[in-house]
């Protein structure tokens, strides 16, 4: 276990931030944390690099527990800040090494590591330039080599690739799965469920400073799953094959509009190949099929009756 | 290790700050030049009171015509007008009607003192408040008391005796003391200099405060350092900083403006590193005293205003008055500009001491209350 939370709590004033969260997240993985605006997600990381104390809750890096302090455990985390943290009056290379440096670099393997590190964000041809020059994109890459660059075993990204075109958005996104085949585990916050759901091993959503679901993506799926919609364009459509399917096991609802077809089954039932039979069975041409599959977006509407961005 | 790295990467990103930079080497500069020559009316020793200086003889003896006839030289003369008296008494009713500036007194044991071989001592006494005019009065009488001693005693042991060494003293200080009719760009150049160091609070303020705005903090902290690594390296950066743009008015202005910084220059250095202590530490107390940066910055630069007109800064205070020279002494400002004209024209050694002492309080003060004050803005 790289990351155990126990009854993390954090309070700013009387405002309750974080509420009593459990977490847990294993070698190796990429772990999401998801949630709406001023869920939390910042602040309970905050806590985990011991920037913030927290009010109650035990906090156990690497096994060990950590008040914050420890800097064999502080030599292993890398964090990359939801808000850009760069001296903009650097230049990339000279942003990089400042902080190696924190981490003991030197000499020739601290040259090696930050060429390595700006070489995998993108930015070696751009060393040279200040930091105040860079894009917005390269900024974010910029972001993560700083964090990168003593090769943490944990690496925390708060949202990192917020307000950047989508080219970017993949070469970061590319970044992240890399540092993780490299042997890196990531707790990635994001407000973006497709990142989400193409990154993360396992998933906590936050909601009002609670973690108000936990687990892989199927499972959260299948927690929220009741039914399954699956969406027919057909050549024609008559009586008989909608009574054919309304018979199908399962079958909950049958609804037409002209050669559209809706279906909508309970969940597990597998029976779609029932349904096709009867389409079959009545000569009529399947033109296009869909089924909708539930998202992640789904699971956290279902939970919280709100979209993640509003 | 990591406090040098925090230090240097602050003094680079510090030099290329370039809109602080301007103020903080090109505005003093062009002050220097602008108030130098538009008030330069006010140091051409023509106001009478105060160059003229009382002269009490009580020897009367044969080494009190050498000393006579020293004061009569044309140096001197352009320097200081002597005014012979017959009592102290006399002499402090012209001094306290402003009518002189100091007193010379010749002790009546003055040659008697100096044919046995003794140092002989002159007393010099200078009005309270003395502007940095008077430190020359004191300048002039050094050089002739090391100057006669050094002569008697070569004649008295051979040059081969250290106190050879004295003679070229002498020669020195008469050397200074030729050029040494301060211009108004001498006054200016010191208390702009001043001027400068003391926005180095700004330096001090941001130093903590700027890491929090540019969000490294967070980066400083989860980064295997610790806190007080982060402050020592932050402070080390900004007095780097400060000394360095001192250094280079001193330098531009010796060079191009030929300004005079006296004889002692390490020492003039060693104000500015004390001022420059000062200044970083009195910005960040009150930056953790206030919460925003930009207010607490707003605050020290009015201050420094302040305190840089009532240490006459802008217009010699000894022109503006008699308050206005007793409050210059509650100035940072004031102290410091003392300490360096008593240096630069040989004045009492003790005075400047008590201005040394004075400065070192305050900015102990400063990092007292700033360190008390930093664990509860960190959070
Ligand atoms: N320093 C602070 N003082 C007071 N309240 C704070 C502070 N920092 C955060 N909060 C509040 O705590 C709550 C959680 O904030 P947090 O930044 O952790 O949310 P988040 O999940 O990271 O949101 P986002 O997706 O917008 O980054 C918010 O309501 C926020 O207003
Ligand atoms: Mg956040």
């Amino acid at each position: 276990m790289v990351v155990e939370i126990k009854n993390l709590v954090k309070r700013y004033g009387d405002f309750l931030a974080v509420d009593n969260i459990d977490l847990s997240i294993d070698d190796g993985e990429i772990f999401g944390l998801l949630g709406p605006n001023g869920a939390g997600k910042t602040t309970a990381i905050n806590c985990i690099i011991g920037m913030q104390k927290q009010d109650k809750g035990k906090i156990l890096l690497f096994g060990k527990e950590f008040d914050g302090n420890d800097s064999s455990i502080k030599r292993d985390i890398g964090i990359v800040p939801q808000d850009l943290a760069l001296y903009l009056d650097l230049t990339c290379y000279e942003n990089v090494t400042f902080f190696a440096k924190l981490y003991g670099l030197k000499g020739e393997l601290l040259k090696s590591r930050v060429q390595e590190a700006l070489e995998f964000t993108g930015l070696w041809d751009r060393r040279k330039d200040l930091a105040r020059k860079l894009s917005g994109g390269m900024k974010r890459r910029l972001n993560i080599a700083c964090a990168i660059v003593h090769q943490p075993k944990l690496i925390i990204m708060d949202e990192p690739t917020v307000g950047i075109d989508p080219q970017s958005r993949n070469h970061i996104l590319q970044a992240v799965k890399e540092l993780n085949k490299k042997g890196s585990s990531i707790i990635y916050t994001s407000h973006y469920m497709e990142e989400a759901e193409e990154l993360c091993s396992r998933i906590a959503i936050m909601d009002n400073g609670k973690v108000i679901a936990q687990g892989t993506k199927e499972e959260l799926k299948a927690f929220v799953t009741v039914e399954v919609k699956t969406e027919f364009e057909l050549s024609a459509i008559n009586y008989t094959l909608i009574s054919c399917i309304k018979q199908v096991y399962g079958v909950r609802e049958c609804a037409y509009q002209d050669n559209l077809l809706v279906v909508v089954s309970e969940k597990d039932s597998k029976n779609l190949s029932k349904i096709i039979d009867c389409i079959v069975a009545t000569d009529v041409d399947i033109v296009s099929m869909n089924i909708e599959k539930p998202t992640l977006e789904t699971v956290f509407l279902t939970l919280t009756g709100r979209t993640l961005r509003d | 290790m990591k406090v040098l790295n925090i230090a240097y990467y602050t003094i680079l990103r510090n030099f290329r700050d370039y809109k602080t930079l301007t103020m903080m080497l090109l505005l003093p500069i062009m002050l220097i030049l602008i108030l130098g020559s538009a008030l330069g009316g006010i140091f051409t020793p023509n106001s009478v009171s105060a160059t003229t200086v009382c002269y009490l003889n009580q020897d009367k003896k044969f080494m009190s015509q050498d000393f006579e006839e020293f004061l009569g030289t044309d140096e001197i003369k352009e320097l200081i007008e002597i005014k012979r008296v017959d009592s102290k008494e006399e002499a402090i009713q012209l001094i306290m009607n402003k009518e002189a500036a100091s007193l010379i007194v010749l002790p009546s044991s003055f040659s008697e003192e100096i044919q046995n071989g003794r140092k002989a001592s002159i007393e010099v006494y200078n009005s309270k408040y003395s502007s940095f005019r008077t430190s020359i009065v004191q300048s002039i009488i050094n050089g002739f008391v090391k100057g006669t001693n050094a002569q008697l005693v070569v004649r008295q042991m051979g040059s081969s005796s250290p106190e050879y060494l004295r003679f070229d003293n002498l020669q020195e200080i008469s050397v200074t003391a030729e050029g040494n009719t301060p211009r108004a760009i001498d006054y200016y150049a010191v208390t702009m200099l001043i001027m400068t160091i003391m926005y180095g609070t700004a330096y001090g303020n941001f130093a903590l405060k700027e890491e929090k705005q540019l969000n490294t903090s967070i980066r400083l902290a989860s980064a295997p350092i610790r806190y007080t690594e982060v402050i020592l390296g932050k402070l080390l950066g900004s007095i780097v900083t400060v000394l360095l743009q001192a250094i280079l008015i001193i330098i531009f202005t010796k060079i191009f403006f030929n300004v005079n910084w006296g004889g002692n220059i390490p020492f003039v250095i060693f104000v500015c590193f004390s001022l420059t202590l000062l200044s970083v530490g009195l910005g960040m107390m009150v930056s953790n005293l206030g919460k925003n940066p930009q207010a607490t910055g707003a605050l020290l630069n009015f201050g420094v205003n302040i305190m840089t007109f009532i240490a006459g800064g802008y217009f010699p205070a000894s022109q503006m008055g008699p308050l206005m020279e007793k409050i210059g002494f509650i100035s940072p400002n004031y102290l410091a500009q003392q300490a360096i004209f008593n240096t630069i024209y040989e004045g009492s050694s003790v005075q400047t001491m008590n201005f040394m002492l004075g400065i070192w309080i305050i900015l102990i003060i400063s990092f007292i209350i700033a360190g008390f004050t930093e664990r509860r803005s960190a959070n």
